[in-house]
């Protein structure tokens, strides 16, 4: 799928993959690949640029915890404000998928020959 | 090889260190996972592999610098607002202290005192007046993805309105200053200057701590532009 298309819709993307629990950047990562079948592949780089933006937009919080290989992890979790914010985007989201699914059914139908 | 990304990418965010080593912590442990996760386990060509997946250490620095920058703005946007409070509380209690101990500040009045007694009150209000302005603007901005011209002029406002705010304000207390020393003039120095003394020095380190704050935003705000001009 096209970069800058992701790009657009990269906040949404990071709360959804947050929204099943707490995860630090590399789980989002590999979420977010999971769960769209790799078609969501976004350069690494730029998942934790947006995990710190959303933190400071108070949607994400984040404290370190020490993995099972001692080294420091970051973990993030969504907010009440964050929760509510991928409610809102999620129905935008599905509104706008629905209408589009209607749009392209009906342009399917018309180039059917008679 | 990961350790001289690293140090790249922890370079470029040189003029925020806690960011630098949260950033370098956090890269650090995501290209350990991803190269423990290649098939290849430890080979240069994994961390290799790792490093390109990851993307361009000056690019990704400057995602992170223009974050460090909205926070850096956010938090002189709030100083503005204590460091005025301050200064008003000081200067409320210095006229409380004039009150209690020699009567009434607005008694001795001179021509020169009215003057500056008026430059400091108009400064003061035009400070809190910016000040107020300033920080509505610089909170309802959300932190962009990507630096362009638009939110390079915005940057700029978001500077020249703090300065203004700061350089009213430092108005206002030279103003104060120099009424206090007109007071204190014909006064022996003794404990009871210790009142006015001590809350204009509150008031000059107020703004001290503003101009270094300024100061740094500014700096700062330069290098994340740089970040994205490479």
């Amino acid at each position: 799928m096209e970069g800058e298309m992701l790009k657009g819709h990269l906040d949404m993307i990071v709360l959804a993959a947050l929204a099943a629990g707490p995860a630090h950047g590399y789980a989002v990562i590999e979420k977010i690949k999971r769960s769209s079948k790799q078609a969501f592949d976004l350069p690494e780089g730029t998942i934790y640029p947006a995990l710190h933006r959303l933190e400071q937009a108070g949607l994400l919080s984040s404290r370190w915890v020490t993995a099972e290989s001692g080294r420091r992890r970051r973990v993030y979790a969504l907010t009440r404000r964050g929760e509510q914010a991928f409610a809102g985007h999620r129905a935008v989201w599905q509104q706008f998928s629905d209408a589009m699914g209607g749009l392209l059914a009906s342009a399917r139908q018309r180039r059917r020959p008679a | 090889m990961i350790s001289e990304y690293l140090e790249r990418l922890s370079a470029a965010l040189s003029f925020d260190r806690a960011l630098a080593r949260r950033v370098r912590q956090e890269v650090e442990d995501h290209l350990q996972q991803v190269i423990a996760a290649d098939p290849s386990n430890g080979s240069i060509a994994a961390e290799q592999r790792a490093i390109a997946e990851f993307g361009d250490a000056q690019a990704i620095a400057a995602q992170f610098a223009m974050i460090s920058v909205a926070e850096q703005m956010k938090k002189l946007g709030t100083a503005l607002i204590l460091v005025i409070a301050g200064v008003f509380v000081a200067m409320k209690g210095r006229v409380a202290w004039y009150a209690i101990t020699g009567g009434d500040p607005g008694h001795d009045m001179t021509p020169i005192t009215r003057i500056v007694g008026s430059i400091d009150r108009y400064s003061f209000w035009l400070s809190v007046l910016i000040a107020t302005v300033s920080f509505a603007y610089v909170m309802g901005r959300p932190i962009p993805t990507l630096v362009d011209a638009r939110y390079r002029k915005q940057l700029r406002c978001m500077l020249v309105s703090c300065l203004a705010a700061i350089t009213s304000l430092f108005l206002s207390v030279i103003s104060d200053g120099v009424l206090t020393a007109i007071r204190l003039m014909g006064a022996e120095l003794c404990s009871w200057s210790l009142v006015p003394i001590g809350t204009m020095a509150i008031e000059i380190a107020c703004v001290g701590t503003l101009v270094f704050h300024l100061w740094m935003t500014r700096w700062r705000t330069v290098s994340a532009v740089s970040l994205h001009a490479h």
